[in-house]
């Protein structure tokens, strides 16, 4: 070939250009080389979808041999001789099918994800170090003595994860890893407490202070306190009351006051949370149920149980299922988290249990006074000056740059923030030191319901849950247990304390006789769907407030409970996504009396004759193809639009704060309130019934503008109402979207209309002689998009329905068609 | 035979022993008539004929690319295309590279 030396140049030049981008990728691709590679790249996925027939590994500090059968639905069952080395291969089977996600939600709570993703995770990373998370993590581990259980576990857990790393190849690399240019990290304890600190902020980073402040704000304090009550209008709380009926407390409105410019002046004080939408009510996106029935009222003559926690629908999902044997000291099945080294929600031969959130108020706001409010090193209490400790968090990116560096201050309650020329601290209950390993452990050890509640209150710590238990002699039980503060003159948490003087700080925490609990009640069911936990007629004691609870769903399950004496497990089952709504049944009520008033005034539009025949017809479910709900949605999100028009601050087009759906209902009982009057409409003075009448023609319109008559099928509540199930990283082509569900608000299968948010595990339990349980969740056991695995059980739990569960009693007790993979796992390297 | 050698190559040695490979057969083959094509249609064929085996033993190679092509916002073919171009343009160029410094340095008189 002759010698040309400008081609040669060039294609020097782009052979360099081209490696280059294979080494290092160009803009957003990710190193082409790597990621393309057919055997270790992107494309490794697809060889490592299916499990192998079988497979050993050797793993360091295994005591003996543990195995492995996973069964036909993905689920391995763990048979080890001893808890640690039951939780050192938990760790390895999780990290097989879900290391990234473990990865990403551990660095969530640590406020380390830019090492993962990048600088657009600066935001995120700091806001948990500003919460304290990482420093509380941190201590919560330090704490632990050497040699404790807890940390023995921890350590197992994270023995078992970095087995598989160290085992894995590039090609074996979940493929996030290879489209981040990224490897996985080594797991530490650590970890595990930041995934425990991320699940905390999820579930008990509540805000009330910044609502009713909010409110104080634009119509004054006592507005603010009424709008914002302490107490739930509507008693059917998690405790039996004794009532067999739902009570409506009276709820006195005062009129809107002036604005408070005190309040104006504190608002910027407090992080400012998701902006209040446009809706009917607060957006509770994190909700759950959990329910019990007594022998007496089962069909079986068995106690059942079920369970399903409401957070982020995600794939992954959040939940992963395994079974952990040790015999003769531990036969668990049920859900962990993907860090976490234990089962979270589930069962064993003698006791069931699920959890939902209490929603108590465990975060206090502290305005402390420092020696310079520009650069403070100390902070005054008790007329003395105390030094600040002070954290420097380092963000760092993918290949260790550093992104920015700031200084988080401590006083002795927590991390300061400041807002506006104000220093404020806060005291979270999730950053307090605690042992949520020995918590969920202990408790797998309870023979019955009240020895399980027992033992789970002795380390459980927070975020705060409602447990309910079942066993297999026919008990009931539930606690709302976590720890709650014993505030100072026993006020409630509702304002920012003066942080000068320690007399403002918690004195304790309650003791577990005075948690919200109850054992074989008379009705013979037990229900939690955060709702109130106790009556405050039966104990006044501070725990949360309204907007942290939700009523609605309760009053569902409890109506068909009571309404069946004999409950099967089916039952339980179709009631999870039961779309019977008591919210619908008594607006509706409220809709239709103000429809026939206008109407019978004769100047109604014509859209309100056509809504209200609508609503007639309406069986107040959420059926997918039903047309009913999505008029009475929309109305009601324009009654709340229409009703506090008075929160909205002067200029602004957001409310600054929602009461909750409980306070506007207690508010229909006012028919003449001046909270009814849209101060919008200067030359009229509306009443309830207008408001609800103008809303619900409105609806009508805008609806029949959007989509035609009611009759073009356009108005299915499956067409607004679908579920969202987003990839971790967001990322389309892993994602499955606008899954059509049944069920709506203050439905037990609670779709927003987002649809992001939702069931995340649904399980139901007959604890007879041999435990019976059946269950499933938005998703799949692998966490490769590639394997048949990634999401398999979505076609179960949009239809509501529900997979058997395998529970071998042991080893040979599985029969070969049980069993699609075997694994066994050796002690190596000692 | 350049494309097995690639194949094993990558198997092996990852990515990096595409143009390693196609450089090595430019330098020995510098005569023969088209060794930049050869070379990068030996590259594609390597890569994909490896995904094409996959497929052949029931791994969901098109699902799965589809899904990623979703995920990065591209059209359902790019990562499919890109996994045979990319190799194809490395082999080719090494391969280039090599048949003319060889044929410079290494030629016989």
């Amino acid at each position: 070939m002759r010698f040309r030396p400008l081609a040669i140049l060039g294609a020097s030049l782009a052979l360099a250009g081209v490696t280059y981008v294979g080494r290092s990728g160009a803009g957003p691709l990710p190193p082409l080389g790597p990621f393309l590679d057919p055997v270790r790249g992107a494309w490794g996925a697809v060889a490592y979808a299916a499990l192998p027939d079988s497979a050993l590994h050797g793993i360091p500090g295994l005591g003996a041999a543990v195995e492995v059968r996973y069964d036909t639905r993905g689920v391995p069952h763990i048979f080890a001789a001893s808890e640690e080395d039951a939780a050192r291969a938990l760790g390895f089977v999780v990290a097989r099918d879900r290391l990234f996600q473990m990865e990403l939600q551990a660095r969530s709570g640590a406020g380390t994800l830019t090492e993962l993703v990048g600088a657009a995770a600066v935001s995120a990373d700091s806001e948990a170090r500003h919460l304290g998370m990482p420093r509380g993590a941190e201590q919560k581990l330090a704490a632990f003595p050497a040699d404790s259980r807890s940390r023995r576990l921890l350590e197992a857990y994270a023995g078992g994860v970095n087995a598989y790393i160290d085992g894995a190849s590039p090609a074996e690399w979940p493929v996030e890893y290879k489209l981040l240019g990224r490897r996985p990290a080594r797991w530490l304890p650590l970890h595990s407490l930041n995934l425990y600190a991320s699940m905390g902020a999820t579930l008990a980073l509540l805000n009330g202070e910044r609502d009713r402040l909010a409110a104080r704000a634009v119509v004054g304090d006592l507005a603010a306190r009424a709008l914002f009550p302490v107490e739930s209008p509507i008693q059917e709380p998690i405790q039996p009351n004794g009532s067999a009926t739902p009570r409506l407390d009276v709820l006195h409105l005062p009129p809107p006051g002036a604005q408070d410019s005190a309040a104006l002046a504190l608002l910027p004080l407090l992080p400012r949370g998701a902006p209040p939408g446009d809706d009917a009510e607060v957006s509770r996106h994190f909700a759950s149920n959990n329910w019990a029935v007594a022998p007496a009222r089962s069909r079986s003559g068995h106690a059942l149980l079920a369970g399903d926690p409401h957070l982020s629908l995600t794939l992954p999902s959040i939940w992963y299922e395994a079974h952990l044997v040790v015999p003769g000291v531990l036969d668990v099945y049920g859900v962990t988290i993907p860090g976490s080294p234990g089962v979270v929600i589930g069962f064993t031969r003698d006791v069931a249990w699920s959890l939902t959130n209490t929603g108590a108020d465990v975060l206090d706001y502290y305005r402390e006074t420092v020696d310079d409010q520009a650069s403070p090193r100390r902070y005054m209490l008790d007329n003395a000056w105390r030094d600040l400790e002070r954290r420097e968090e380092v963000y760092r990116g993918k290949v260790g740059q550093v992104l920015r560096v700031d200084t988080v201050l401590y006083s002795h309650r927590g991390p300061l923030q400041r807002l506006n020329n104000e220093w404020v601290s806060m005291r979270w209950t999730v950053n307090e030191p605690s042992d949520l390993v020995a918590a969920f452990f202990d408790a797998q050890r309870a023979t019955t319901a009240s020895q399980f509640l027992d033992l789970f209150a002795r380390s459980y710590f927070a975020p705060a849950q409602n447990v309910i238990a079942a066993d297999r002699a026919g008990n009931i039980a539930i606690r709302s247990t976590g720890h709650f503060p014993l505030r100072p003159e026993g006020g409630d948490g509702l304002a920012i304390r003066d942080g000068s003087t320690s007399a403002s700080d918690w004195s304790g925490y309650w003791p577990v006789t005075s948690y919200p609990q109850s054992l074989n009640p008379a009705q013979g069911f037990l229900a939690s769907a955060n709702q109130q936990p106790i009556d405050p007629q039966q104990a006044p004691a501070y725990l949360g407030y309204d907007a942290a609870y939700e009523p609605w769903r309760a009053l569902q399950i409890n109506r068909l409970l009571r309404a069946n004496g004999r409950v099967t497990l089916d039952d339980m089952r179709a009631y999870q996504t039961d779309p019977g709504s008591v919210r619908a049944d008594w607006f509706v009520t409220y809709f239709r009396s103000a429809a026939s008033v206008s109407l019978a005034r004769g100047n109604a539009p014509a859209a309100l004759k056509a809504a209200d025949s609508l609503l007639a017809a309406w069986d107040r479910r959420y059926t997918i193809g039903n047309t009913g709900a999505l008029l009475f949605e929309t109305a009601l999100s324009g009654v709340a639009r229409r009703t506090w028009d008075e929160l909205l601050p002067p200029g602004d087009s957001v409310r600054a704060a929602t009461p909750s759906s409980g306070v506007l209902f207690a508010l229909m009982a006012d028919s003449a309130s001046v909270w009814w009057d849209d101060r919008r409409t200067g030359d009229v003075v509306e009443d309830r019934d207008m408001i609800l009448a103008a809303a619900l023609a409105s609806a009508y319109e805008t609806l029949a503008r959007q989509h035609g008559a009611p009759s073009s099928g356009k108005w299915a509540w499956g067409t607004s109402a679908t579920a969202q199930v987003n990839h971790l990283l967001g990322l389309a082509g892993f994602s499955a979207r606008d899954i059509p569900v049944q069920g709506g608000r203050g439905t037990l299968n609670p779709s927003v209309q987002n649809g992001a948010y939702g069931s995340s595990w649904r399980m139901v339990v007959e604890l007879g002689p041999t435990v019976r349980a059946l269950g499933t969740y938005p998703g799949g056991q692998s966490g490769n998009p590639a394997s048949s695995r990634y999401a398999d059980r979505l076609r179960f739990w949009k239809d509501g329905d529900l997979e058997l569960l395998i529970v071998p009693v042991a080893l040979d007790s599985l029969t070969p068609s049980q069993v699609q993979s075997r694994l066994t796992l050796t002690p190596a390297g000692r | 035979m350049l494309a097995v050698g690639i194949a094993i190559g990558t198997i092996m040695l990852g990515w990096w022993s595409v143009p390693v490979v196609a450089l090595a057969y430019g330098v020995a083959l510098r005569r023969s008539r088209f060794p930049a094509m050869t070379a990068a249609a030996s590259g594609a064929i390597a890569w994909g004929g490896y995904l094409g085996l996959a497929m052949l033993g029931g791994a969901p190679v098109v699902r799965f690319g589809r899904e990623l092509a979703a995920s990065m916002q591209l059209p359902g073919w790019a990562p499919f295309t890109a996994t045979l171009i990319f190799p194809a343009v490395l082999a080719g160029l090494a391969a280039y590279l090599g048949a003319r410094v060889g044929g410079r340095y290494l030629s016989s008189p």
